[in-house]
């Protein structure tokens, strides 16, 4: 929890970079002196002085020397001053930039370290309005918290001395009001901190109905009720109006009221000086130097007063943040033992109440066994899930693992030996691996030590910056240190011995959970460089001629592959007129406006006027589909010729081309090559490939090969890839290199053939673990969206067993009759032998192997248990004596309710 | 196939009637053309259905039930179409369809065909209109199907 005040958490968390700003500082004030005396040294001594030549540290100077020496030392002056104005600058910056960091993480850290349930009392939007835009202006400020009233203080100090120097009267008219200033500015600065704790709260509100509506877009739309919500949303900026108008109004006659007090003064030194230069008590030269440093004066007395407006302003806001930042607990820090996984022991619970579930007997599961949790409402089941898991604590009674009650153990502690599956299991952004080893990451890294609270000549080296250096830059902000994009996994846990292993066990337990194929589907998807992945790429190409050797069997359905002499109808017309893949998909390749090669060589090449002709045809039958359609149209994203938005453009393009080719631009020339280049033919059903064409579109692969692609092929930098046999492409995926050929656009549903055929032979080679490495690299869609529901759970439970947990709870998952579900608890049952299932049953208890039942219905359902052969939900009698015999096992406690 | 015959094709599917000609020969244009071979599947049970099919050439079979209890509920010919409850009504597929002979057909994803009915409240009429057909057809052959058991 940060300090309560700005002011402590300056001092608490900057103090020797504070100080050495305020150093610094202190060393520009006689340099500032000087630059006020030496001008009057200038004109008295030097221009209007006698006696020269002069002796000067053992020089013997003339006027014009002595000129010229004070004039340099003036400009010297100027320089130094200067420069330390820099060095200033850029130590705020950086003291400024690393407490807005730290107050960032503290504030976001807090929030992550809080206890169960407890983030509830913070919205998403509120956080991100604090820590983004509230924090902000905060951070600008700390870094010259001291600096600014030291400067211009100081400055203003100087001035006055300067003045009092000239005389002690005029000095005591120049400070006559500042008092009246001090008592009046503070009181109307009141009002001003009043407004702004208002609009500051206002600002959360907004960001979180902000928030809210785009949540809930969805809903607001459905139930026609945007126009509501737009209503409210313009009331709250309406508030928002109001606040910001008062608060500009009071701050605009702060400044009218401040203006007024310091035009004032220049009456007292017209008045007061005028009298005393008459009566000749005062030098006229003394007076004028005097008003000038006077008008001197405003500048750093401005200053300090918008440092106090501002420091008044963000003072209130940081309170505010901190004060709303209080709100719920902290996880405690571990007290000794906490942090470590209970011993080995059954789980025991109950008799316990947890919502609206009650267990009225005690229970003792042994390591292996199914606890199946039925009857009563499923939000009852489900908390009972939950907190058989520790992840709700129950209003009475204790659930205990080994011995030690599960809500007793820290996060750490507690990840490493339950895992439970929710409905809609959450995957952060990332790789695949990244969101499949959450369970392994580890707690054991503890944070790096705070350079900020380490001995002072490590805090005043720490002001300089090392790009290069997060660690120390982390260390320098009290932030973690750890490298997000290799983080240490707890291989232990998983109980494998390197990376390579943990990579086999995921693929394992895939294969079990039958979860395998979109692993190894986004790993035939991946690209690889086959220069870094020397003896993958060659194994592949070994695969590939496999896979050509057998290519009769009907693989041939369903790619087409690519011959040297026909043009593949599955491929864009680049590819077909290079006989070569682009080496970066991300790269516009057939953007001839940045691939001025490819340009150059098209220019004048038989190709040409048929891919011109090519392209203006595709204009010219598709720039009438566009009229009409609203430029919004989500029926348009599915148009990529070119963009719909520019169609006139082509259309007038193709055209010219028709009218008057010569008269084609230069630009013109490249949009109809560019939609021609990009043209899959079977992709879009406009017959326009003639026998001619296509023969022109294939006898230009010859002349590419020999112009642009020979010499270029193994150069770093190179467009294009030519396709050969022996090659590795390292611009198409893995599938495209092994089948050398495109799938086919019109057997989109048959290509999950392709890739179980690849699997058979990927396993044959011993390269499956490989390739599904490749897959566990790729990035995931957000949430795993992309795949089935049921998939996404599959691959929730693959994650919490890679800790291997001694309790693994399913809410969800296994929760009915149906042969997946049944089958999937069969499955864990053997993958997790060791392991205690929890699960949520809509049904009846598990068939076979249930070793503990929980029936929530009620005291009425036991009495029918124990009395008639048959109870209410058809059990058989199997069931009946398992759940009798846990009933049995609570004879200790007694089987009282709890109350 | 050319683009004005698939247009063409369109128009004869009972829900496109409506539609504007221009956006329809903008759905033609930009729904990818789909071929199966016979046996091969359109529509698995369960699945989650994230396009609908128009069939262009062909037939298909809609089965449903597992095993021994696996009927054929229905034949589909050109001009039908495939799929479209999963992708209107956020369901699972609710029956299997089979290519029975060779069969070409138009894929058309779920936002395309959102867009459409959003665009042509028509549409969404003829949607009506065929589910409660389909319902109606559902019913007869349930209580067909319970009076043969009985």
């Amino acid at each position: 929890m940060p300090p309560k005040t700005l002011l402590e958490f300056v001092l608490a968390y900057s103090r020797s970079a504070q100080a050495t700003i305020i150093a610094v500082t202190a060393l520009s004030f006689p340099i500032a002196y000087l630059t006020l005396e030496l001008p009057k040294q200038i004109i008295d001594d030097a221009i209007l002085g006698t006696g020269f030549p002069r002796a000067f540290w053992g020089f013997s100077l003339s006027q014009v020397d002595y000129l010229l020496l004070l004039c340099g030392g003036f400009f010297s002056l100027f320089i130094l001053s200067n420069a330390l104005k820099y060095v200033l600058n850029v130590l705020r910056g950086i003291t400024g930039e690393r407490l807005l960091r730290r107050m960032r993480y503290m504030l976001v850290g807090r929030i992550m370290r809080l206890k169960q349930g407890d983030e509830r009392k913070y919205s998403a939007g509120e956080v991100v309005q604090i820590t983004v835009a509230e924090l902000q202006p905060i951070g600008g400020f700390v870094g010259e918290y001291f600096a600014v009233p030291v400067m211009q203080g100081g400055t203003l100090l100087v001035y006055f001395l300067f003045i009092f120097m000239q005389d002690p009267l005029l000095g005591l008219a120049s400070v006559a009001l500042f008092p009246v200033q001090a008592y009046i500015i503070p009181l109307m600065q009141r009002r001003v901190i009043r407004l702004t704790q208002a609009r500051i709260a206002n600002a959360r509100l907004l960001s979180d109905q902000v928030a809210e509506n785009v949540d809930g877009i969805e809903a607001f739309r459905r139930h026609g009720a945007l126009d509501w919500r737009m209503a409210q949303l313009s009331e709250r900026l309406f508030e928002n109006f109001k606040l910001r108008y008062q608060l500009f109004k009071q701050k605009f006659l702060i400044k009218f009221v401040n203006n007024l007090l310091s035009q004032v003064m220049p009456f007292f030194f017209y008045t007061l000086g005028g009298y005393l230069v008459i009566t000749g008590r005062l030098e006229i030269g003394a007076l004028v130097a005097a008003i000038a440093a006077y008008k001197e004066l405003s500048n750093p007395w401005r200053e300090l007063l918008k440092y106090y407006e501002t420091h008044s302003d963000l003072s209130v806001r940081y309170a505010s943040i901190v004060e709303r930042w209080s709100e719920g607990e902290e996880e405690p820090a571990s007290a000794a033992g906490q942090d470590t996984p209970p011993p080995p022991g059954p789980l025991a619970f109950g008799p316990l109440r947890v919502g609206d579930a009650a267990v009225t007997a005690a229970h003792t599961v042994q390591p292996g066994s199914v606890v199946s949790i039925i009857g009563g409402e499923a939000t009852a089941r489900g908390a009972l899930t939950r907190s058989l898991c520790g992840a709700q604590p129950p209003s009475a009674g204790r659930a205990t693992l080994g011995g030690r009650s599960l809500g007793d153990l820290s996060h750490p502690a507690r990840s490493r030996v339950v895992g439970l599956i929710e409905p809609q299991p959450f995957f952060p952004r990332g790789s695949l691996r990244d969101a499949l080893t959450l369970s392994l990451m580890d707690p054991k890294s503890v944070e790096p030590g705070d350079l900020e609270l380490g001995p002072w000549w490590e805090r005043v080296a720490a002001l300089t910056v090392d790009m290069q250096d997060a660690v120390r830059e982390a260390r320098a902000s009290g932030n973690f240190a750890l490298d997000p994009h290799a983080p240490k996994l707890d291989l232990a846990q998983a109980a494998v011995e390197d990376a390579g292993a943990l990579d086999r066990r995921i693929l394992d337990l895939a294969l079990a959970l039958g979860v395998e194929r979109p692993i190894f589907e986004s790993g035939l998807s991946a690209r690889i460089d086959p220069v870094r992945r020397l003896s993958l790429s060659r194994a592949l190409l070994d695969m590939r001629a496999a896979l050509t050797a057998e290519g009769a069997s009907g693989l041939e359905d369903v790619v087409e592959p690519w011959r040297p002499d026909e043009l593949n109808r599955n491929a864009p017309l680049i590819e077909n007129i290079l006989y070569a893949a682009a080496r970066d998909p991300e790269a516009p390749a057939a953007d001839l406006e940045t691939n001025r090669e490819l340009d150059a060589w098209l220019k004048g090449a038989p190709v040409e006027a048929t891919l011109l002709d090519i392209g203006a045809q595709l204009i010219e039958a598709t720039a009438d589909l566009l009229d009409g359609q609203a430029p919004d149209s989500p029926l348009l994203r599915g148009f990529d010729l070119y963009p719909a938005d520019k169609v006139d453009l082509y259309r007038s393009d193709a055209l010219r081309f028709r009218s008057a080719p010569q008269r084609l631009s230069r630009s013109g020339r490249r949009r109809l090559l560019g939609v021609a280049l990009l043209f899959t033919p079977r992709r879009r059903r406009l017959n326009i490939l003639t026998p001619e064409r296509i023969e022109a579109l294939v006898a230009a692969r010859s002349q590419a090969s020999a112009l642009i692609l020979a010499a270029a092929y193994d150069a770093p930098g190179a467009d294009f890839a030519p396709i050969r046999a022996d090659r590795y492409l390292p611009g198409l995926t893995v599938r495209e290199n092994l089948l050398l050929g495109k799938l086919r656009l019109d057997r989109r549903d048959q290509w999950g053939r392709i890739n179980a055929r690849i699997w058979r032979l990927a396993k044959e080679r011993g390269v499956e673990l490989e390739i599904a490495a490749l897959g566990l690299d790729t990035a995931i869609e957000p949430g795993l969206r992309n795949l089935q529901p049921d998939q996404r759970e599959r691959f929730a439970i693959l994650r919490a067993l890679l800790s291997r947990p001694r309790v693994l709870g399913l809410d969800g998952p296994g929760g009915s009759d149906s042969p997946a579900d049944l089958a999937l608890i069969q499955n864990l049952r053997r993958t997790a032998p060791e392991t205690i299932l929890v699960v949520t049953r809509s049904a009846g208890p598990i068939e076979s192997g249930a070793d503990v039942v929980v029936d929530l219905s009620g005291a009425a359902r036991a009495t029918d248990r124990d009395g008639a052969g048959v109870s209410p939900s058809g059990s058989t009698r199997a069931e009946q004596s398992a759940s009798m015999r846990s009933e049995a096992e609570s004879q200790p406690a007694g089987g009282a309710d709890v109350a | 196939m050319s683009l004005d015959q698939e247009t063409a094709a369109l128009r004869a599917v009972p829900l496109f009637q409506h539609v504007r000609d221009k956006s329809l020969q903008l759905l033609a244009f930009l729904a990818e053309r789909e071929r199966f071979r016979p046996g091969e599947a359109m529509c698995l049970t369960g699945e989650l259905g994230e396009h609908a099919y128009v069939l262009l050439e062909g037939s298909a079979n809609v089965l449903v039930g597992d095993g021994d209890e696996r009927r054929q509920v229905a034949v589909l010919g050109p001009h039908q179409v495939v799929g479209e409850i999963a992708v209107l009504c956020d369901v699972p597929r609710t029956a299997d369809v089979i290519a029975a002979d060779e069969v070409l057909a138009l894929r058309i994803s779920k936002e395309l065909l959102l867009q459409m009915l959003a665009e042509t409240p028509e549409m969404a009429l003829e949607v009506m209109r065929s589910l409660a057909i389909r319902l109606h057809e559902t019913t007869q052959a349930l209580q067909a199907a319970r009076a043969v058991k009985g």
